[in-house]
């Protein structure tokens, strides 16, 4: 149990951070205020709706296009465990820490003191980084092809129709979710985290296009701390590599380690040094979070610029991060 | 005694010598044929005299060599040629190539520094370097690590090393120096790390520290008086700094000084601006952040200060005050003054008399500037001299963790640290500008040393409601306060211009083309693509008769971060794919140095002869 997090993803190097340059597309207005729950269009949609269950209407009220490409899918079955994936909800969604998931959980791994061991317990460490089986490919594009619309995880969110050419506005890298994100894909909620079947976080994104907390927080992060060598949206400068790309092609864990230890990659075609985030309160304290945005991004069809809706931070959450903070 | 002691307790070494090296350095500046300081002149006009290549012939000008620097990532600044020789840098590893000009631009020397590598990645934006200062038989190397290197100019050879600042703790640098008298005066970066910013003077000839002054804190350490050192003709007073911070934050509070520096021999005065208050987050700093966001007029011999001005009071947008400040004389309602114009990130251009500090005028020169409607311009008002701010683009008043939309200009201003030129014959002004907006949403970060301390995240697109381009070139009328002429771009213009008396201004795009327009119109006379984008700033020099024009190309800095991926338009929705390409689109890295000049059958009938030259310029 104990998950301790940890996703993975590749990463590079992260590095400072300040602004992100991006599309703009606000969805400004369309944030969901707090009490999301009582407004349609926000619904949370607690659990990953895994699309066993459809999502009550409500949800999903893709308000304003803005950016969610698909609607329809991203979702993230759980692979065998597909019971957890929810205890769908009801609406209201407040609930999360009750209602939701298995309370076991210790939230999320991140620890300032950067002591990251890598490895921890967790059962399945081999993980996989990369998608493995024909899962929604790396790379960039990938439009569903048949073969994931055979989601390998038995119930893989089908929806397949990856991103309708409505959102993506980036061009080029994946705006298409096909279906279930393989490996990464949800196999439990908890408290407003989710998880993959490996036990490493993972991002979730409603029908209507609601991220899950954590997704949403990363972005902020990121275009704090990663952005100024990273390029907006995870999408890469003219001496960074693009972050969406490289946690495809690495694990959670190689992922954390490189945000804790830092990297350096000196020739004499290129001098990439990232700088190592152990004592950084501001990026360890939300690495789960980090992660999960570029997941978001390179494997789900979140599409450039501020998610259009998020889920609500659930009281475990906060609690996570003022014990992290320090507040 | 209203001096400090402690600044005259460590002044060292020879005045007379001083006299020497700055009469060396100005008599280098007062030959056109060289680019002997990185802003052309003290002045920071970048504006030449010369005038074999004319708004006539230009279109004929070639690329008649290059040279690879050997180096990636974005190259900012310019060559400088001094004699028979140019001296060559690059970013981060800090290489200077010392070229023999006369020899077909065979390599003298080179000099490479050894530094940690783990100053790459506290770089905020890249590992530019804005380029290497001469004087007195010297070449001023300030690597990325902030250590200063005096080169002799002539072998390469280390004269002395001095260690400005400590990179552990985010101290870098990005600028060069500007030697003044016996003094090379010295910046900082690191705004995004919470450094607290400082000028330093070194003593040229031994390296030994001479001054230093801080941008915040107590009164001693920033080198003030408090009765004689003025804000807008009134003493600032006692603990001005101090006063307006909340805490020790100012401490960590930034107000870098990482932009290019202004010297006037008559005033005997140095300027330069102060960077943004740290965090990003204004919620973590009630008060004015004195002095963040400061026009600075300082003595060079003990640093004291002169005269501040505070643009930007409790900054809340990122808008450092480092961009340049250009010196000229003009008119201004009949009388003539000793002006000093400053295009702040901020979108105002501020006019100030440089001897008194006194502010003339502070105008939008990007009509997208909505952050605040003007500058209260009223000396009896409480609120002289300060931007009245919109609330709707406020981050303050939004607060930490809302989105503010639509806020203009974005971080990277108007304009950021890329230089105008003026020319003192259009009276103009040419200024490279950004056209770009934001959304910008605080939050609380926690300060560790070393580490990126910034806290907000910000989202940037181009100016709505506009021409959907990134950027402009723009000629500014200094004596109207109005824009005469503006050239659209796909692009920010983040290269530094270059006026000349042949009635040419020309400057680089991301794209990689350098262009010419006419000083007049703004016509585009000439365009060349090179290797990569420009971010350099285009340079002049005559050898062996004949006018040069030189640009660095090597994409990168700010610029390469935010575009490099492309933009959307916010303007059009979803699914505008590619209506803002990436800038990937275009170019790639790479260090190249293109020299262009005109053909032997131009300039045979004569350098200066315009009309001469004019004749086989019809560009076909």
């Amino acid at each position: 149990m104990t998950r301790n997090s940890i996703t993975f993803l590749a990463a590079t190097a992260l590095t400072l951070g300040m602004a992100t340059f991006v599309s703009a597309q606000e969805s400004s207005g369309s944030d969901c205020p707090e009490d999301m729950n009582t407004e349609p269009g926000c619904q949370l949609e607690g659990a990953a709706e895994t699309e066993r269950q459809p999502v009550s209407g409500a949800a999903t009220a893709p308000v304003e296009a803005t950016d969610q490409s698909g609607e329809g899918s991203k979702t993230m079955t759980g692979a065998d465990t597909g019971g957890e994936g929810g205890p769908p909800e009801d609406g209201t969604g407040s609930g999360q820490e009750s209602g939701g998931a298995p309370a076991t959980a210790d939230p999320a791994p991140t620890d300032p003191a950067g002591t990251a061991t890598e490895q921890q317990g967790v059962e399945g460490a081999e993980t996989a980084p990369t998608p493995e089986g024909g899962e929604n490919g790396q790379g960039s594009v990938t439009i569903s092809d048949p073969e994931d619309a055979a989601p390998a995880e038995g119930d893989g969110a089908a929806s397949a129709e990856s991103s309708d050419g409505a959102g993506g506005s980036e061009g080029d890298q994946s705006s298409a979710a096909p279906a279930g994100h393989g490996d990464f894909a949800v196999a439990r909620e908890e408290n407003g985290r989710y998880y993959t079947a490996e036990d490493t976080p993972t991002f979730n994104i409603a029908a209507d296009g609601t991220v899950d907390w954590l997704t949403y927080s990363g972005f902020r992060r990121y275009h704090s701390e990663c952005h100024v060598c990273h390029g907006p949206d995870g999408m890469g400068s003219s001496y960074a590599p693009a972050l969406i790309e490289s946690v495809q092609n690495m694990d959670y864990y190689e992922f954390y380690g490189v945000v804790v230890n830092g990297k350096q990659d000196v020739s004499n075609s290129q001098n990439q040094v990232m700088p190592a985030f152990g004592t950084n309160q501001n990026v360890m304290c939300y690495l789960d979070d980090i992660y999960v945005y570029l997941l978001a991004r390179g494997v789900g069809d979140l599409p450039r610029g501020r998610p259009a809706q998020k889920a609500e931070k659930t009281d475990m959450i906060q609690e996570a991060e003022d014990a992290c903070m320090g507040a | 005694m209203k001096k400090l002691l402690l600044l005259t307790s460590s002044l060292v070494v020879g005045t007379s010598m001083a006299a020497q090296a700055n009469d060396d350095l100005m008599s280098q500046i007062d030959n056109a044929d060289q680019w002997a300081i990185q802003t052309g002149d003290y002045k920071n006009q970048r504006y030449s005299e010369l005038d074999q290549i004319t708004a006539e012939n230009v279109g004929d000008i070639q690329p008649v060599w290059t040279f690879s620097t050997g180096v990636l990532r974005g190259h900012e600044g310019s060559p400088l040629v001094i004699g028979d020789t140019m001296y060559v840098h690059t970013p981060f590893p800090n290489i200077v190539y010392a070229l023999d000009l006369a020899n077909d631009g065979v390599i003298k020397w080179k000099y490479e520094p050894r530094q940690n590598q783990e100053v790459i990645p506290v770089m905020c934006c890249d590992t530019v370097y804005r380029g290497v200062a001469y004087a007195d038989g010297k070449i001023f190397l300030h690597q990325a690590d902030t250590k200063i290197v005096a080169l002799d100019a002539e072998s390469g050879e280390v004269l002395w090393e001095a260690q400005n600042g400590d990179a552990s703790k985010g101290e870098t640098n990005t600028a060069t120096v500007m030697p003044v008298k016996d003094k090379i005066i010295v910046g900082i970066s690191g705004g995004e790390f919470g450094v607290r910013g400082h000028v330093t003077a070194y003593n040229m000839e031994t390296g030994e520290r001479e001054w230093r002054a801080y941008s915040t804190g107590p009164d001693e350490e920033m080198l003030v008086d408090p009765e004689n050192t003025t804000h807008l003709g009134e003493p600032i007073g006692e603990n001005s700094s101090i006063d307006s911070w909340e805490g020790d934050q100012w401490q960590i509070g930034g107000g870098t000084t990482w932009g290019w520096y202004a010297y006037d021999p008559e005033a005997d005065l140095i300027y330069y601006g102060t960077g943004n208050p740290s965090t990003w987050n204004p919620a973590q700093r009630p008060g004015d952040n004195k002095w963040s966001m400061t026009i600075m007029a300082r003595d060079p011999d003990d640093g004291m200060a002169k005269w501040f001005y505070q643009m930007t009071p409790h900054d809340e947008w990122d808008y450092d005050g480092v961009n340049e400040m250009i010196l000229t004389e003009q008119e201004v309602d009949g009388e003539e003054r000793q002006l000093l114009t400053h295009f702040d990130r901020n979108g105002f251009v501020y006019k100030m008399d440089r001897v008194t500090g006194e502010l003339l005028s502070a105008d939008k020169y990007d009509p997208a500037v909505n952050w605040a409607t003007e500058v209260v311009m009223d000396p009896e008002s409480e609120e002289y001299g300060r931007p009245q701010v919109v609330a709707e683009y406020s981050t303050e008043q939004n607060g930490e963790d809302t989105n503010t939309t639509g806020v203009c200009p974005a971080a990277l201003g108007t304009k950021d640290q890329q230089p105008a030129a003026y020319s003192p014959e259009t009276e103009l002004f040419y200024v490279p500008t950004n056209h770009v907006c934001m959304d910008y949403e605080p939050f609380r970060v926690s300060y560790t040393a070393g580490q990126p301390y910034v806290g907000a995240t910000l989202s940037m697109y181009p100016a709505p409601d506009s021409h959907g381009g990134m950027g402009n070139f723009i000629a500014w009328d200094g004596a109207t306060n109005e824009i005469k002429w503006s050239l659209p771009e796909q692009f920010s213009v983040w290269s530094g211009a270059l006026a000349t008396a042949g009635n040419v201004v020309f400057y680089g795009t991301l794209e990689g083309y350098l262009k010419a327009v006419d000083a007049e119109t703004g016509e585009e006379l000439y365009k060349f693509k090179t290797p990569s984008g420009i971010i350099g700033n285009v340079m002049t020099y005559m050898h062996d008769g004949k006018q040069h024009v030189a640009i660095l190309s090597g994409v990168g800095g700010w610029a390469g971060i935010g575009l490099a991926a492309g933009l959307t338009n916010p303007n059009e929705g979803l699914g505008a794919v590619g209506g803002y390409s990436a800038l990937s689109d275009y170019t790639a890295l790479g260090g190249q140095l293109t020299v262009f000049a005109l053909p032997d059958s131009a300039v045979s009938s004569g350098s200066g002869d315009s009309e001469g030259a004019a004749a086989s310029s019809d560009e076909g």
